[in-house]
């Protein structure tokens, strides 16, 4: 695991959600609580269902719960590079 | 100013993850260690040693477990369920392979058992061990997610690769030493090799895994993150 480039609202959400702890958070999704951890110290980045579970519980969009910490060098890299024709 | 901390803070953080590397290998060279030297000692004094590494084991898993706990309680961040058990596997694989490469390490024994030697009791008593000891972790092993899978995935890699090249080093040995050095080895102990290197890959493997596990944790310490 190393530091990844998306950041996320995990913990913000969790103390809305009336100081709700890592352990349920963890519980609901179906993982350990090691990994909202891992996920609050954005020392890992969900797959796509892990993402759209945290959502769900959180009664959120994805893209409202994780964000890009660079957003211009996010865009930069990330676009489309083909010729349209 | 503001570029020479932040090439601080990369330095510090890059002696924090280089320390948090040591330590993993430590914990596994430290059981290597173990095996290796209850492997000389019943060699040297004709006695079974197996016993005690065994008792080691078995007595570590009772204190990690305790040491856990209190992990628990202070900061929130003891391992996972997975992550006990790849503990006591590494620790366990650790032993077996030290104890392992020091008896092949003595030419001509013959380490089939009943041949003037303990070797091969020890090994089968520490294994015994280390399944025994893994009854206090059974429980720990119920959810498995997909950082563990993650975690697993960049071991096995490491364990498969390390596999393959220790292979490969042996396959040319035996194809390129001369005959006369090769005379004394045979069947039984070209498989004891076997055996070593298969459990040496594992014991990287695992490795790799507790080495991703140390970070995440670490990153978490550093964070001040705590359960909550």
């Amino acid at each position: 695991m190393t530091d990844v480039e998306i950041g996320n609202y995990l913990r913000k959400h969790r103390f809305l959600q009336g100081e709700m702890t890592q352990a349920q958070l963890a519980k609901s999704v179906g993982v350990t609580r090691q990994t909202i951890v891992a996920l609050e110290t954005a020392r890992y980045a969900p797959s796509l269902e892990l993402a759209m579970k945290l959502a769900c519980v959180f009664d959120c969009g994805v893209d409202e719960l994780f964000f890009w910490k660079n957003p211009e060098e996010a865009k930069a890299n990330y676009h489309f590079k083909g010729s349209k024709s | 100013m503001s570029g020479q901390t932040d090439i601080m803070s990369g330095i510090t953080d890059m002696n924090k993850e280089f320390l948090t590397v040591l330590k993993s290998l430590f914990f596994v060279a430290v059981a290597a260690t173990a095996g290796a030297v209850l492997a000389i000692l019943s060699v040297r004094f004709h006695m079974p040693t197996g016993w005690v590494g065994a008792l080691a084991l078995i007595i570590w898993s009772i204190w990690a477990r305790k040491n856990w706990a209190h992990i628990q309680a202070q900061t929130g961040l003891e391992p996972s369920g997975p992550e006990r058990v790849l503990r006591l596997r590494a620790a366990g694989t650790a032993l077996l392979v030290g104890h392992m490469l020091a008896g092949l390490s003595h030419l001509g024994l013959d380490l089939h058992i009943g041949q003037g030697n303990y070797l091969a009791i020890d090994s089968w008593t520490m294994f015994a061990a280390l399944l025994l000891a893994g009854i206090f972790f059974r429980h720990d092993e119920a959810i498995r997610d997909e950082r563990d899978d993650s975690i697993t995935a960049r071991g096995t890699k490491a364990g498969y690769l390390s596999l393959i090249g220790m292979l490969i080093l042996l396959l040319s040995l035996l194809g390129f030493l001369p005959v006369h050095t090769l005379e004394n080895l045979d069947y039984f102990t070209l498989a004891n090799i076997l055996v070593a290197i298969i459990l040496l890959s594992i014991t990287i493997k695992y490795t790799m895994q507790l080495i991703g596990y140390a970070k995440d944790t670490e990153a978490a310490l550093t964070m001040g993150l705590k359960n909550d």
